[in-house]
């Protein structure tokens, strides 16, 4: 059923280009604060982020890839077909819940809660891959027997991770600053990186070479709830209104964690391997395969323990909005966006937004990001005195034409305030 | 709850599988004839390079199990009181004047008034009655006399003579007079001998006492003599030639058992002079209700351990508490004894024998000791299971007559086809240990296989080759050995034509006589029972051969799990690189089989391995390089998962090369690569 509601979201979502998820404790950009009596409230909210894109597949080859049973010669050409050099795949999902117990009295801090905690739990997957070993990897060695594979790499990383933290606001001369701190506790991590300089199959098969180096970390625990880490991470927010301008800019989980447990496959090496060795194959002497293939298989994936520092995947937003009114009815805005994952190629959106009393809607252009091109819209909406509604839907035409675009990706949020 | 969902709530896809083409060197190897070594056979190059193949097989390996039956001997020794000795009690006491004088009234007072005076002593008449206690519990507390004697012996040492004496010696205790008699004189200083004989199971006690019912004197008749109250009337009692139906005494030390005893091996017809022991036990088994400790010592004087000790051993049976047996069981393991076989000391002309000392006593220990005619000391020695493995002297005579049909091996693999072979030999080596002469005799030799039989037509068949012995090196290493070798060729026999049909056997018929037509005077001769007769045929084959659909066949056990764990593979094509220099073609087919060992299907290619050139003498020149490939059909890829054993078939051919040499710097390089299609999942 998971699956099932994943890649269902996976086709109806899209990532919320004016929104980010991480920072709806904080500050929400894009938005104008529901002001109740010039005071703000306490409030309770959830959020939800959901995204998957690929810069190479399509919606609907990405959900072969994934979701796919059987993929036959006719759908693994198309997936090669996709691939120019490098295949690109991001995915990510978040929840976030957030206690705003203490709103600011004074105006220029209104946008950012006085005092709030939150939890959080987020998963991020990205790996590119150049194309040839996307190649390898659907079709074998053997097509290719004879050729000479040169300057192959992988980048694969995958985070599993929660964090409870403690967010509070303070004006700096005149400046509102948002500042969270929060400890985060690493359920999983892999992380793959290979470049490999030659690889060669002999056209009769007598022969592999490999020349190359890969590294591969795997955090040891496997239960869903497993600490293999500890870190921290810093958010940090502000925003700024001049007339009909207006800048916010966030930086989101800066942090690192330590990674205290993890098996590490690392290998720099040149070989070539020309099948099990029996050297004499009269002889009564023991061939030894078991133990070859132990030792070659020590050789080329033995793993030992390693733990090291590591960057968590961080966000970066700046936000420059303008309203051509005083009213602020119309305005529109250039937004630049940055994920910390290989996948990720920064991103830039340029929108349009439209409110009337306390529904606004947004809609703009945006590149970069885990696709390419995407069209995105943004609803908000505070309705019912207390409460307020925001969903966001990225890369809209990939909801509906499957086989051109690149995926999709949505975030809803609802706040209550107390 | 809440964090729980929020894990719950990470997607997992799963992703697609599809199948990849691979191309796997799998194994390498070198196939060099000179690796083989199946225990069955060597190869040996010669100078030119030129290989022969030489298979060894063993023939016979006649052991001569046991030089005699493993020994047993029991010895039985009972010791009974009649057999101990208690020795002469002597006991001995004096009756003085004073003492006489003491019981003796009014003149007995003046006696002692004259002490040391000389006096003139009036006649005295009715001395008496009067006893004297005698103690004798330091010699024994009571003694039943069956039979034996008491003897007594009175010297007057009083100053005056003796007249009337009665006098007796009577048990303390019960009263009963042992001695009684009257003496009509005895003079000053003379020495009167009286003894009785005392049958009937005669008691008596360790408390004595000597009456002196009455006695009288005529005094000094009238002679003044000195009054000497210490002079005495000495009283000495024996008891000699005792036998005691039971008796509470101290006993002399003294031996009980000491009994040599002769005992025999029985080797058939065999002089043997000494043995080896190599195991075996000695034992004693003793019950005693004597309560006293005896002694034992069981000794082999002729057994000498390397130390030059001899083999015996010592043993104290405790004291039994009266009215009860004590038992003790003692075993010692005999090892590494050589055993002296000529009998007892000063002995000649004696071979097979050896002796054993058994003796057993009490100490004298000062200690009373109570003996009944029921008491007793039984026994038990011996010897169990007395192993030898090896003998010395005249071995004897013996004939082994053999009929073995031999497995070879040589051929076992070839299955069909034919060899033409050029210039095979076979030697039949006989190497004999056991240091007596011995006759060989072969009476006929047949090859068997499966394209019949063939008996070797050969002129020396029933002839009789001697064997010399063999000779001891160290005592109780391998011996060297006489040997005999025989030449079987194309030359003098047909051994070439028993050769080439391939056999899976030899049926061979021989006889082997040892010390056939010797006299039995040759005492130097030995037998190891670990070293025999052993013969084996080798079989010389220079690699100068013709093979023609020559079909060699293996199997071997197969998993298919073993190869694909993960069920991946979803089709197979093998493929086999091979560069070949050895004169010949090699065709490999691969026979699948299940576990009913029923043949699924063939695994077969077109192409072979190409036999690489040759030259004018049959010597290849250069490499031939191959590709084989084979193709697994779907429906042979299923059979393969069903098929639990692989027979690989392997046909050789020299074809247009003719007859041709195997040289030892030929060899076949192989290389198996896997044409695979494997599914992700």
């Amino acid at each position: 059923m998971r699956f099932y509601l994943s890649s269902l979201i996976l086709l109806l979502s899209h990532l919320a280009w004016a929104q980010n998820p991480l920072d709806s404790a904080k500050v929400k950009f894009g938005e104008v604060p529901v002001i109740f009596g010039n005071l703000a409230r306490p409030y309770l909210s959830v959020d939800y982020e959901i995204d998957a894109g690929s810069r190479d597949w399509s919606s609907q080859e990405m959900l072969d890839f994934f979701y796919g049973g059987f993929l036959n010669h006719e759908l693994k050409s198309g997936l090669l077909r996709s691939v120019d050099e490098e295949l690109s795949l991001g995915f990510q999902n978040s929840w976030q819940l957030n206690f705003v117990y203490q709103g600011h009295k004074k105006v220029k801090l209104l946008p950012i809660p006085k005092r709030s905690i939150y939890f959080y739990n987020r998963s991020y997957s990205s790996l590119n891959l150049s194309r040839d070993l996307v190649e390898l990897a659907l079709f074998g060695n053997k097509l290719r027997a004879g050729e000479r594979f040169n300057d192959l790499t992988m980048n694969y990383e995958s985070w599993f991770y929660s964090g409870l933290g403690f967010q509070f606001g303070l004006l700096v001369d005149t400046i509102p600053i948002s500042l969270g701190l929060s400890l985060v506790g690493v359920h999983s991590f892999q992380g793959a990186d290979a470049s490999i300089n030659e690889l060669y199959t002999a056209l009769n098969g007598s022969s592999i070479q490999f020349d190359g180096r890969y590294k591969y970390d795997q955090s040891s625990g496997t239960s869903t709830l497993a600490l293999n880490g500890l870190g921290f991470a810093l958010s940090l927010a502000t925003e700024e209104q001049r007339a009909n301008h207006r800048l916010r800019i966030s930086l989101d989980d800066l942090g690192l964690a330590y990674l205290s447990d993890l098996q590490r496959i690392s290998r720099d090496s040149s070989f070539t391997f020309n099948g099990f060795a029996i050297p004499r194959l009269l002889s009564a002497e023991d061939p030894f395969i078991e133990e070859q293939g132990d030792s070659i298989s020590g050789a080329l994936v033995g793993a030992e323990k390693a733990e090291e520092w590591r960057l968590l995947p961080f966000r970066l937003a700046l936000d420059y909005g303008y309203t051509f009114s005083k009213s602020g009815r119309h305005g529109m805005g250039l937004r630049f966006n940055y994920l910390y994952l290989q996948a990720y190629f920064p991103k830039t959106s340029l929108y349009y937004q439209y409110r009337v009393k306390d529904l606004r809607l947004a809609g703009g252009l945006a590149y970069g990001g885990f696709r390419e091109w995407s069209l995105d819209l943004n609803l908000d909406w505070s309705f019912a005195k207390y409460w307020r509604l925001n969903f966001n839907l990225q890369n809209v035409a990939g909801l509906f034409f499957l086989q051109e675009f690149q995926g999709a990706g949505a975030y809803a949020a609802i706040r209550y305030y107390l | 709850m809440g964090f729980l969902l929020l894990c719950a709530c990470r997607p997992e896809p799963q992703a697609a599988h599809w199948e990849v083409d691979t191309l796997v060197p799998l194994l390498q190897t070198r196939l060099d004839i000179q690796d083989l070594d199946r225990g069955d056979s060597i190869l040996q190059s010669q100078s030119d390079g030129e290989l022969s193949l030489i298979f060894s097989n063993k023939l016979l390996d006649l052991k001569p199990g046991q030089i005699a039956p493993p020994f047993n001997e029991t010895f039985s020794n009972t010791a009974k009181l009649n057999k101990i000795t208690l020795g002469q009690r002597v006991i001995q006491d004096r009756i003085s004047l004073g003492m006489i004088a003491a019981q003796a009234g009014l003149n007995g007072a003046l006696l002692i008034a004259a002490n040391g005076t000389n006096q003139v002593i009036p006649p005295l008449t009715n001395i008496g009655p009067s006893n004297f206690n005698i103690d004798a519990t330091d010699y024994f507390q009571s003694i039943t006399l069956r039979d034996g004697w008491l003897v007594l012996r009175l010297e007057n040492n009083f100053p005056i003579d003796l007249t009337n004496l009665q006098y007796g010696i009577q048990n303390q205790g019960n009263g009963n007079y042992i001695l009684q008699n009257t003496l009509s004189s005895l003079a000053s200083g003379a020495v009167h001998y009286d003894s009785v004989h005392l049958v009937n199971n005669f008691l008596i006690e360790g408390n004595l006492v000597a009456s002196l019912i009455n006695m009288d004197s005529p005094g000094s008749n009238g002679s003044s003599v000195l009054i000497d109250t210490s002079d005495a009337l000495e009283l000495r009692v024996s008891l000699d030639k005792m036998d005691p139906v039971a008796a509470t005494a101290i006993f002399p030390a003294q031996d009980l058992f000491n009994d040599t005893a002769a005992a025999s091996i029985y080797p058939p017809s065999a002089l043997l002079h000494s043995v080896h022991v190599s195991e075996g036990d000695i034992f004693m088994n003793a019950f005693s209700t004597i309560d006293d400790s005896i002694n034992l010592r069981y000794a082999l004087p002729g057994a000498l351990n390397p130390s030059g000790n001899i083999l015996q051993f010592l043993e104290v049976i405790p004291a039994a508490q009266p009215n009860s047996v004590v038992n003790a069981y003692i075993e010692v393991p005999v090892r590494d004894y050589l055993l002296d076989l000529t009998g007892l000391p000063g002995s000649s002309g004696v071979f097979n024998t050896f002796y054993t000392i058994f003796t057993g006593g009490i100490d004298s220990t000062g200690r009373l000791i109570n003996l009944s005619l029921i008491d007793s000391v039984y026994v038990e020695t011996g010897i169990k299971n007395l192993r030898t493995d090896r003998g010395y002297g005249f071995m004897g005579y013996d004939t082994l007559q053999s009929e073995e049909v031999l497995a070879i091996e040589a051929f076992g693999d070839i299955l069909g086809g034919s060899i033409d072979l050029k210039e095979a030999q076979v030697f039949l080596s006989i190497d004999n240990y056991i240091g007596t002469p011995f006759t060989v005799q072969i009476d006929q030799l047949k090859s068997m296989g499966i394209d019949g039989t063939k008996d070797l037509a050969w002129n020396q068949l029933g002839f009789k080759f001697s064997i010399p012995p063999a000779s001891e090196n160290q005592p109780g290493t391998k011996p060297s050995p006489g040997q005999l070798q025989i030449s079987l060729n194309e030359g003098n026999s047909n051994i070439q034509d028993l050769i080439e049909i391939r056999p899976d056997s030899f049926d061979i018929k021989a006889k082997a006589y040892m010390n056939l037509g010797q006299a039995n005077t040759d005492l130097s001769q030995f037998l190891y029972t670990d070293y025999g007769i052993q013969a084996s045929v080798d079989l010389t084959i220079p690699l100068h051969l013709a093979l023609s659909d020559l079909f060699l066949g293996d199997t071997l056990a197969f998993n298919y799990s073993d190869l694909d764990p993960g069920n991946r593979l979803r089709r197979i094509g093998l493929k086999l690189l091979a560069e070949n220099t050895y004169p010949f073609s090699a065709e490999v087919e691969l026979l699948m089989f299940d576990e009913k060992r029923q043949c699924l299907d063939t695994l077969s290619s077109a192409d072979l391995i190409k036999a690489a050139p040759v030259d004018a003498n049959g010597l290849s020149i250069g490499v031939e390089s191959s590709e084989v490939l084979y193709s697994l059909s779907a429906n042979q890829a299923e059979f393969l998962k069903d098929t639990k054993y692989l027979f690989i078939r392997t046909v050789l051919n020299t074809g247009a090369n003719g007859a041709v040499k195997i040289h030892s710097d030929n060899y076949l390089d192989l290389q198996i690569v896997g044409d695979l299609s494997m599914s992700t999942r």
